[in-house]
């Protein structure tokens, strides 16, 4: 059995939207963010997986954060107004370790 | 054998550091593998991740001369790719694109650049509708593009559950889901897809798995969406062992190859990659190649300087040692190698300078091609200096310009300056043995002296100009930036001072002679052809390919390319112009320098240009439409400006 | 058969003030060479622009006058091209730390074994007695119109901070002492300086020989227990405080000697060998390119990661 079937099942019929896509432990993929890492589990799994540990996320704390819906870096001021927006904000993005073989220099 | 010719044009776009390179290296395999000539080139932000990147590859059974537009095939996973190249496709092309992408809209598309969305969002505005996927993919329709969207994230979790493996690089898994898809549509038989994924990741497992499962998953769902067409046949380049490298590498292999000892440089886009693929090989295992020498292993210097003053500093002290030494970089890193190539002039030290052309002036784009520096090198450096200049128009002419510039820098002692460009630099092409042999090319270091010698003179004034070298540390000498006697002491008289003057005047002209005209310049084409293209570097293929074209349609057109600007082979520039009804100038700068330095030699007017300014490749299809409108209206500058 | 001094003399006319400091040096430089029994023809001396850096026309030598500030750079290439050469720097501090300066600081961090000595008179000799970055803030020199405003560089500090691995200052008149300095400079594996204070009589009245001999005195004088070498990566911590205070007393008193020699860093000579073991052997300026013309190499049998079997 693959962990990630084991540790998670899919909820896309479920529309409460308690699925990795809004949960705190989970950064979504920098430029697919369908797809992305649960910082909780260490492994990726797809925005609409599921499992117990499910948190809600927030802007609530003084950090930086991501949003997927412009691709950029916010601090928390900025996160709040994106939040307000209905924008997809994150506590962070997924980098894939290998993605300097795909950068060009410039 | 299949007595059709193939001509297949490919973009893969994405968001840097998306996938992007790894896909368009795979398809590069992927024909290459099926026995054809590819060429393929990277167009990309100034950016580390996000931006729009694509791939732009041509497949022939010829020798694909130059990328063409539109295209067969667009693969574009993400939305800003297919927005961006909607206008790029051609009728009975294919387009695949991502089912979860069809609801965004240009103008959210947070990384899209202003001006595009704009425009898009009229293009579309004008057809009363949204700038949205879907919208585009309908429009693609109903020019008689094919669509095929690939559920992606769909695919992908099949990916990940079938092959139980933690999806740990997902932006490739992704592109090459979408170009496997591409493929399977073009007729491409899976193996050689697989075959190209081997060679790709094949040194890592890990890898390489889960990418094989990505490409068949999305090949399976392409053959049930479109079933299996023709078969692509295989091309004529089969059966052997062939090469696909860029520009950057080509010209770091020539310097290998061609006695490089040591390369000092500065980070600037274009030219890193050069100097990178120096690096990885700076310390290589020759085994019996070196026997003779007692040599197995070949060390060559290379180090990152604190600027491009030192870069080419250290490069000129390396060369006075006795080193084989050269730098590289692009506009701005040579705007702060000026004075010191006015010290190689005076000093007469031998240099080879790689200036990888960008797109300025000042910063400009980066990561964008130009050609903009041809009087810029001939000119650099205060002072009266002349020095030499070759452009190359291609791969195979970089790599024997390459070793033949540094054997002219130490023959001459002198600064070779070998102009390249962005295109060049970022474009791979495929390659046989016998394009690039260095057999055909002799190592020549002129006149060298090792040993002490007595009453040395290392500025001994000659006839041909050129004095007997001996590296540092054979005898007590002055090499001297300060105008000198023959010792190399410095001097002020004005005997002294207009001797050597006159000894470097000679010099130049023994450099001049020395390099036969038709090295310094090639006719293509009919002689008798009223048209006549003049041009320098990396538009030759685009030029080639486009007199053929115009000589389909019965327009006769010849090109004369200028490979040595500098000493400019103004006799035989000369005879061929003056027999020209029409001259037409073709190079990537608004102010038309090659223009003007034919003029000035010779005596000559072009009186057409066309320019390519918006820092894209230079396309046939521009030189095409460029000298038909030349032709018809008699216009004296046309402005081409093909490519997203 | 030893060599004296005057091997080390060129014919030519020194075109210097007299009572300029250069000549003490250039004695300094002559007699440390002489002891030090190099070969002329196997000496290196590369100059910048400037009155100190026509020493390469006065010292015998196969060497280089390049270009100003970019004296290391070029010294730099012709080391690591040829490192069994003896190279060494001479430039004002206008040279090496005003227009040469991020050279200066790079070469800290290389170690490359290169000598460097500072021709310091904290003026611009050449081109009529400007200020150089050694000149103290507010001081108005007879050549200056105005007094300095801007402030002066620690040389000392700067290339500690930079990495230098043997740092002295000396005063050109005190030709014997200076002479000791040099030729420590010389023998260190690894990139030295010498910042050698000297008066300019023509263009800077303030900082004169009788100025600076008020100041100046020697480190082991005061402290005969005065040990600035580094032998293991504790000593910095125990030792480096005190050289840094010694470095930063400026005013008053200046202090002259060997203020740090780091034995525990390697030169880049020994890293590129550690890298590419045999590159001292056959460095750059040595390494057979060709056989009998030819190339022996195909790029088909070297860049193996770049072929595809079709």
């Amino acid at each position: 059995m693959q962990r990630a079937a084991r540790v998670f099942e899919s909820v896309t019929s479920l529309d409460r939207g308690e699925s990795c896509s809004s949960c705190w432990n989970w950064l979504p993929h920098v430029h697919f963010p369908f797809v992305g890492y649960c910082t909780l589990w260490g492994i990726t799994t797809f925005e609409d997986y599921y499992c117990s540990s499910y948190k809600l996320t927030s802007v609530d704390r003084e950090r930086f954060y991501w949003c997927a819906t412009c691709k950029i870096r916010l601090n928390r001021e900025e996160a709040v107004s994106h939040w307000i927006m209905k924008h997809r904000v994150f506590r962070g993005a997924y980098v894939e370790p290998d993605i300097r073989e795909e950068i060009y220099e410039g | 054998m299949t007595g059709l010719t193939v001509d297949l044009n490919i973009i893969i776009g994405g968001p840097q550091g998306g996938g992007v390179e790894s896909a368009g290296q795979i398809a590069l395999k992927v024909f290459t593998l099926k026995g054809y000539n590819i060429i393929g080139t990277r167009e990309y932000h100034s950016n580390i991740m996000g931006a729009h990147s694509y791939f732009h590859i041509r497949v022939s059974d010829n020798t694909p001369r130059a990328l063409r537009l539109p295209v067969e095939s667009l693969v574009a996973v993400d939305a800003e790719s297919l927005l961006t190249h909607v206008n790029d496709v051609a009728k009975g092309g294919i387009v695949v694109y991502d089912v979860g992408s069809v609801d965004q809209n240009a103008l959210t598309l947070a990384p899209m650049e202003h001006s595009l969305k704009k425009r898009i969002e009229k293009m579309f505005s004008e057809r009363g509708a949204r700038p949205t996927v879907s919208e585009a993919i309908k429009l693609l329709e109903e020019r008689g593009v094919r669509t095929l969207g690939l559920p992606l994230k769909e695919l992908l979790r099949k990916t990940s559950e079938e092959t139980g493996a933690l999806l740990a690089s997902i932006a490739r898994a992704v592109n090459i889901m979408g170009l496997s898809a591409a493929l399977h549509v073009l007729g491409v038989e899976f193996p050689y897809i697989v075959k190209a994924v081997e060679a790709q990741f094949g040194k890592r497992p890990k890898i390489l798995a889960p990418n094989i499962a990505a490409a068949r998953i999305a090949v399976e769902y392409a053959r049930e969406k479109y079933g299996s067409g023709n078969t692509l046949p295989d091309g004529p380049h089969k059966g052997r062992v062939r090469m696909i490298a860029t520009g950057n590498e080509i010209v770091a292999m020539a310097k290998i190859v061609g006695g490089l000892t040591f390369e000092s440089f500065y980070p600037i886009t274009p030219s890193s990659d050069e100097a990178h693929y120096i690096e990885e090989n700076k310390y290589l295992d020759v085994g019996g190649d070196f026997k003779e020498a007692g040599l197995d292993k070949l060390s060559i210097v290379t180090l990152q300087t604190e600027d491009e003053i030192a870069a080419i500093g250290m490069a000129l002290g390396a060369a006075l040692a006795g080193a084989r030494a050269s730098t590289t970089t692009s506009g701005p890193g040579f705007s702060l190698m000026n004075e010191f190539i006015s010290m190689a002039v005076e000093a007469e030290i031998p240099i080879v300078i790689s200036l990888w052309m960008r797109a300025g002036p000042s910063t400009g784009i980066a990561t964008r091609t130009g050609q903009q520096d041809l009087l810029h090198a001939i000119f650099s450096g205060h002072g009266d200096t002349p020095k030499i200049v070759i452009a190359s128009g291609d791969h195979v002419e970089a790599f024997y310009d390459t070793i033949k510039a540094m054997n002219w820098a130490e023959k001459f002692q002198t600064p070779v300056i070998h102009l390249l460009d962005k295109y060049l630099a970022s474009t791979s092409v495929s390659l046989d043995e016998w394009d690039l042999d260095p057999s055909l090319v002799e190592i020549d270091r002129g006149k060298r002296v090792y040993g002490p010698v007595k009453d040395y003179k290392r500025y001994e004034i000659t006839e041909d100009g050129i004095s007997p070298m001996a590296p540092l540390g054979f005898n007590t000498m002055i090499i001297n930036s300060l105008e000198h006697d023959e010792y190399g002491f410095v001097s002020e008289d004005p005997i002294d001072r207009e001797a050597m003057v006159l000894k470097r005047v000679r010099k130049f002209e023994t450099i001049s002679k020395s390099i036969p005209e038709t090295e310094k310049a090639v006719l293509h084409g009919d002689p008798e052809a009223r048209v006549t293209i003049v041009s320098f570097g990396s538009t030759k293929q685009a030029i080639l390919s486009a007199v053929e074209e115009l000589g389909r349609e019965g327009v006769k057109v010849n090109f004369l390319q200028i490979r040595v600007l500098s000493p400019f082979p103004k006799d035989l520039v000369s005879k061929v112009l003056g027999r020209a009804e029409k001259v037409v100038s073709v190079e990537a700068n608004a102010t038309g320098q090659l223009a003007f330095l034919v003029r000035a030699h010779t005596g000559h007017s072009v009186n057409h240009v066309i320019q390519k300014l918006n820092a894209r490749p230079l396309y046939d299809v521009d030189v095409v439409y460029g000298v038909k409108r030349i032709i018809e209206s008699g216009v004296e500058r046309v402005v081409v400006s093909s490519g997203s | 058969m030893a060599r004296r001094w005057l091997d080390y003399k060129t014919g030519a006319w020194v075109q210097w003030c007299p009572g300029c400091g250069d000549f003490g040096i250039l004695n300094a430089i002559y007699g440390a060479l002489a002891e030090l029994d190099i070969d002329p023809a196997r000496l290196v001396v590369v100059g910048g622009i400037g009155c100190s850096s026509r020493s390469v026309y006065y010292i015998k030598g196969s060497n280089v006058h390049t270009v100003h500030g970019r004296a290391i750079p070029v010294a730099s290439g012709i080391k690591l091209a040829n490192p069994e050469l003896t190279v060494i720097v001479t430039g004002g501090d206008g040279d090496l730390l005003g227009i040469g300066g991020n050279h200066f600081t790079a070469l800290g961090r290389r170690n490359i074994d290169i000598a460097i000595f500072i021709y310091d008179n904290a003026v611009y000799g050449l081109t009529k007695g400007q200020a150089g970055p050694t000149l103290p803030l507010w001081v108005k020199t007879k050549a200056l119109t105005h007094p300095n405003i801007q402030g002066n560089v620690n040389p000392l500090l700067l290339a500690f901070a930079a990495g230098y691995t043997f740092i002295a200052r000396g005063y050109a008149y005190h030709v014997n002492q200076l002479r000791g300095l040099v030729k420590a400079a010389i023998l260190h594996k690894g990139s030295a300086v010498v910042d050698i204070l000297q008066p300019c009589p023509t263009y800077n009245d303030f900082m004169t020989q009788e100025w600076y001999e008020k100041r100046i005195y020697y480190l082991s004088d005061e402290d005969p227990s005065w040990d600035p070498v580094i032998r293991s990566p504790e000593d910095v911590k125990v030792k480096a405080p005190r050289i840094l205070e010694k470095m930063l007393e400026t005013g008053d008193r200046i202090p002259l000697g060997v203020f740090l020699q780091d034995l525990t860093k390697e030169t880049m000579e020994e890293r590129l060998d550690k890298v590419m073991p045999g590159y001292l052997k056959t460095p750059p300026a040595k390494r057979p390119i060709d056989v009998k013309g030819r190339i022996p190499l195909h790029p088909f049998r070297i860049f193996k990661d770049k072929l595809l079997e079709t």
